[in-house]
């Protein structure tokens, strides 16, 4: 997340492409000399108006739950951003898509380089970026510490975040290491995801969004499900990638 | 009941036979859309929770409790719609409301489903004979809605929204067969003029009635058409057969393989191209979705709606989603 909140763009720009996620907004910009992607937390980049009108005049395609906020924009649904983003990027046809964001997941299966179902989960935090974040915060530790850790041994019960951060309070009341109770957040996690990927074939699963940062995660899923997880360079941007490779279309 | 003739209002917590309320001089109405027309329901919710009704049983069951504190009487469906109904039935008798348990049998037999109207019409204080002489009163109106179904499906002349509005209502016909009518003609007459809409996917809706406010216009404006509402256009009865074995024909209540076979002859009559399947958090219902997803050859979205209101941000990107899906553009 950088600090600035004002995007700048490269005289030599082609197209942009805008995810205005719960927590975080991710941009991309392309340009002829390439792409640039930067990563805002959302309510500060709203609250920056010079940057709702990013790009004016240029191709500009948004997503996410503040896509509408983009003026100018084309808006294009989540699931077809981040699919083309994961598409474009990797050059694949057939994998599972698995976006754990800041307060939602979404599972895409694609086949033969076309979207074939999708699900994304229930009206409930757990299993999502604020999820772990609350935890981490719990445990007054960075969430890139907690994604560190591998799934193990039981975990925690509660199928609400709010009453889990009470049970991680009663663990660490209870003595128990930090080895454990890590271990068990990531392993709710996995457990919140498994039916999710299970609906699929498992030959191959894309993981993106800022969860995707949690390798503790990746190698859960990878052990317990065995399965191959790749996590692309840049898996936040997916969604800003897609937009911004289908602005790029426009051109053509 | 203590009010007599028209001025006795009775609730029902779903489709009822209407005939005895008629022929028995009393004003069915249906608590669901009360709740929902109330001018705040989510307060109705909280009242509920205020005698103990718990936050984890569905909305409607909560909202219906309430709209029915100043009912004169009470005819709630406990078998065939939702089970949570005898406590809602029990939990009204015990503030002084005359409630009466109705049950569309599993057997779907013709003695029982008679046996269950009898009941109905001596809690109503009248019998089947006189109220067979209000089948064709009742039974126009539904085929008034179901014109306008196809005035929907065929010629896109009425709106998605209306034509739901219209199906829904004929529950308890608003409580005024005659008004009611002359509702749905208006809106018939005003659909005259207007031109056949519109390019777009064609959407079946099933499941019960959605509880968010503005599902059909936000469907609308994602550019999908709605052509197709499963469970309201039951309630119009749209089999045929004598007064009572209309409510054996009725699918919502019975088996699903009925409904299955219901949305599948829907699905090529209507050339849908995608299912819409809405489910009330907390409900039954929910675990249906696996016996559709299975049984129905088409492309199917689950929506979960919990407190009434407008359509949220999550529910329409995956609207938004599945119609792109559809839609069919390459990635």
């Amino acid at each position: 997340m950088t600090d600035r909140i004002r995007v700048d763009l490269p005289e030599d720009v082609l197209s942009v492409g805008v995810d205005m996620g719960s927590r975080s907004t991710k941009v991309c910009v392309k340009s002829q000399n390439g792409q640039t992607l930067s990563m805002f937390d959302s309510y500060r980049f709203i609250s920056h108006p010079g940057n709702l009108d990013i790009g004016k005049g240029l191709p500009v395609v948004s997503t996410g739950y503040g896509r509408d906020r983009i003026q100018h924009a084309r808006k294009v649904p989540e699931i077809r951003a981040h699919t083309v983003g994961a598409v474009y990027t990797l050059g694949l046809g057939d994998f599972t898509l698995l976006d754990i964001g800041g307060q939602d997941f979404k599972v895409t299966r694609v086949e033969n380089g076309a979207i074939r179902d999708f699900h994304m989960n229930d009206k409930c935090a757990a299993g999502t970026g604020r999820f772990l974040e609350m935890m981490a915060s719990v445990l007054d530790m960075s969430v890139d510490e907690l994604g560190r850790f591998e799934g193990s041994g039981v975990p925690l019960e509660s199928t609400c975040s709010v009453f889990t951060e009470s049970e991680v309070v009663g663990m660490m009341m209870e003595g128990k290491g930090k080895e454990e109770i890590c271990g068990g957040i990531i392993q709710s996690v996995y457990e919140r995801v498994r039916p999710y990927l299970r609906r699929y074939p498992l030959d191959l699963v894309i993981f993106t969004g800022g969860v995707s940062k949690a390798e503790g995660l990746r190698f859960t899923i990878q052990r317990e499900l065995d399965v191959e997880v790749k996590v692309p360079k840049s898996s936040q941007f997916m969604g800003a990638l897609g937009c911004a490779e289908i602005a790029k279309r426009t051109l053509e | 009941m203590e009010r007599t003739g028209r001025t006795r209002r009775v609730g029902i917590t779903t489709t009822v036979p209407l005939e005895p309320f008629f022929s028995a001089g009393a004003t069915p109405i249906d608590l669901n859309n009360r709740f929902m027309a109330s001018e705040d329901p989510v307060r109705m919710i909280e009242e509920s929770q205020v005698k103990g009704y718990p936050r984890n049983i569905c909305t409607w069951i909560r909202g219906l409790y309430t709209a029915a504190l100043d009912m004169d009487g009470v005819v709630g469906v406990v078998r065939g719609d939702c089970s949570n109904t005898e406590s809602l039935l029990s939990t009204l008798s015990i503030v002084g409301i005359p409630v009466h348990p109705f049950s569309y049998p599993p057997e779907r037999s013709r003695d029982d489903i008679e046996r269950e109207i009898s009941s109905l019409c001596e809690f109503l204080r009248t019998d089947p004979e006189s109220a067979e002489g209000m089948a064709d009163t009742v039974n126009g109106c539904r085929s008034l809605a179901l014109e306008v179904d196809e005035l929907r499906w065929k010629e896109m002349r009425v709106k998605a929204e209306e034509a739901h509005s219209v199906l829904l209502s004929t529950s308890d016909l608003k409580g005024d067969p005659e008004a009611w009518k002359a509702m749905v003609d208006g809106i018939i007459d005003a659909s005259r003029n207007r031109e056949g809409e519109k390019e777009g996917p064609r959407l079946g809706y099933v499941g019960v009635p959605p509880i968010m406010t503005d599902l059909f216009p936000t469907v609308e404006r994602a550019g999908g058409n709605v052509v197709y509402f499963e469970v309201q256009r039951q309630f119009a009865m749209p089999e045929g057969g004598d007064w009572m074995d209309r409510y054996l024909e009725y699918t919502y209540p019975y088996s699903i393989e009925n409904r299955l076979r219901d949305i599948r002859e829907q699905i090529q009559k209507r050339s849908l191209d995608g299912l819409v399947h809405y489910v009330q958090s907390f409900c039954h219902r929910q675990i249906d979705d696996i016996i559709f997803r299975e049984g129905l050859d088409i492309p199917i979205l689950t929506l979960e709606g919990n407190l009434p209101g407008k359509v949220d941000s999550r529910t329409r990107i995956r609207l938004e989603a599945f119609l792109d899906v559809l839609g069919g553009e390459a990635l």
